[in-house]
């Protein structure tokens, strides 16, 4: 039985159009292309004709020393202790009980 | 000079206190806060990973315990004979009834409780079964412990016990207060006394060589459950908060711990009773804040107070 006449034909047209396609394609590249490349090309060579700059030293990098850490297990929760150390002079007169008021408070808690 | 050291810790305001010639601060000061919180890891019923929490959890089986848990229960023992049993670590199931389940911070102040509420006498501490030699606790079925101010005092106990050795020092562990001894050049300590019905200022001073003091109150750790007053200080007779005309009890003794446990069982007595046994042992003096704003001092404690002459009113 007979091939269907046209049909092996409009496949060869697609593939011709795919191929005329890509090859405009490429050709327009080229040219577009072309210049700028030619350009580049150019600035390069003109900055290779500049002196090189001396390095920059680089700021040093400073470690942080680590935290120091206590004896004890660290909690997560709650409200963190104020590590402030507030020096008071200890004033007084003697057995008598002492000058400045009271040192603390007893209360209920 | 005197170092301070502020701090928060077991749902209260700490204070740490270090006399030294030492211009600057002593290394040893800032640990505190580290042993607060590790004594709180063990003995906190608010956490529920401490070790007091776990030992809560079982019954009837010997669970042996580390060597902070165990001092403080044997300290609670002797709280619990000083008091003739008003003091003692099984309320905490009356403590949970009266609506105290959380962090006082934390805790609603008007609660509403629905179903049937058992009162009931509390369990003494007799019915816990211990054994010195394994180091063990174990629970009876419905038994569960809560150490509150023994623990605080305790802590404080040991602060000073620890910082001795550097100074002349103070712990106010939230109200319980205990001293190493006399500060330098033998001069006492001066210690305030709160007034409860104005916050933030004392109504007497007094100097301390040694020992401790520690007040309870109802002035401060109370609530409203079903349209009732409730407050901290549970009475193991009766299973509920105390019902009392004591506002505040302050008494010096020769340990914080004594000092706590002895606060408490006056506040529970009642002013009269409470008086009168603080007059029956010669180791203890007090000041009883009355409910009306009057003021009873115990015959010692005119050692103590800082004014000439102690004003009595009974």
């Amino acid at each position: 039985m007979a091939n269907k006449p046209g049909s092996r034909n409009w496949n060869d047209i697609q593939v011709a159009i795919a191929t005329i396609s890509m090859a405009v394609t490429l050709a327009f590249w080229n040219i577009f292309a072309g210049p700028d490349r030619a350009s580049a090309e150019k600035r390069a060579q003109e900055q290779a004709a500049i002196p090189p700059q001396p390095a920059v030293a680089a700021a040093p990098i400073i470690i942080a020393p680590p935290t120091p850490m206590g004896n004890g297990t660290i909690l997560f929760g709650g409200s963190a202790p104020q590590t402030q150390i507030i020096v008071q002079s200890g004033g007084g007169n003697g057995n008598g009980g002492g000058g400045g008021g009271p040192v603390t408070s007893t209360k209920s808690s | 000079m005197l170092h301070r050291l502020p701090f928060r810790a077991m749902g209260g305001e700490m204070l740490a206190i270090l006399e030294t010639e030492m211009d600057s601060q002593p290394s040893i000061l800032n640990l505190v806060p580290i042993w607060f919180e590790k004594w709180e890891q063990i003995l906190s019923r608010f956490r529920s990973g401490s070790e007091l929490s776990l030992l809560n959890q079982t019954f009837d089986q010997p669970v042996k315990v580390s060597d902070t848990l165990w001092d403080v229960f044997q300290y609670s023992l002797s709280a619990e004979t000083l008091t003739n049993g008003l003091v003692t670590p099984t309320v905490l199931d009356a403590m949970l009834d009266a609506g105290y389940d959380q962090n006082f911070d934390t805790l609603p102040r008007y609660q509403s409780q629905y179903g049937l509420q058992v009162l009931s006498a509390v369990n003494p501490l007799s019915v816990v079964i211990w054994d010195e030699k394994s180091q063990t606790i174990c629970l009876p079925y419905g038994i569960h412990l809560d150490f509150g101010g023994v623990a605080k005092g305790w802590a404080a106990h040991q602060t000073v016990e620890r910082l001795k050795e550097y100074g002349p020092a103070l712990m106010n562990a939230a109200g319980d207060i205990a001293v190493s001894g006399p500060r330098a050049n033998d001069e006492v300590w001066q210690i305030g006394v709160s007034d409860p019905f104005v916050p933030e200022s004392d109504f007497e001073i007094l100097k301390l060589k040694r020992g401790g003091v520690a007040t309870s109150g109802r002035d401060r750790r109370r609530w409203s459950q079903n349209g009732q007053p409730r407050h901290h200080i549970i009475n193991p007779y009766t299973g509920q908060s105390a019902e009392t005309d004591v506002m505040t009890a302050t008494v010096v003794a020769p340990t914080v711990m004594e000092a706590e446990a002895a606060a408490k069982a006056v506040l529970i007595l009642g002013s009269e009773e409470g008086l009168k046994w603080i007059e029956s042992d010669p180791v203890l003096a007090g000041i009883i804040v009355l409910e009306n704003g009057n003021t009873l001092y115990s015959q010692r404690m005119a050692d103590y107070v800082m004014s000439p002459t102690v004003p009595q009113v009974s």
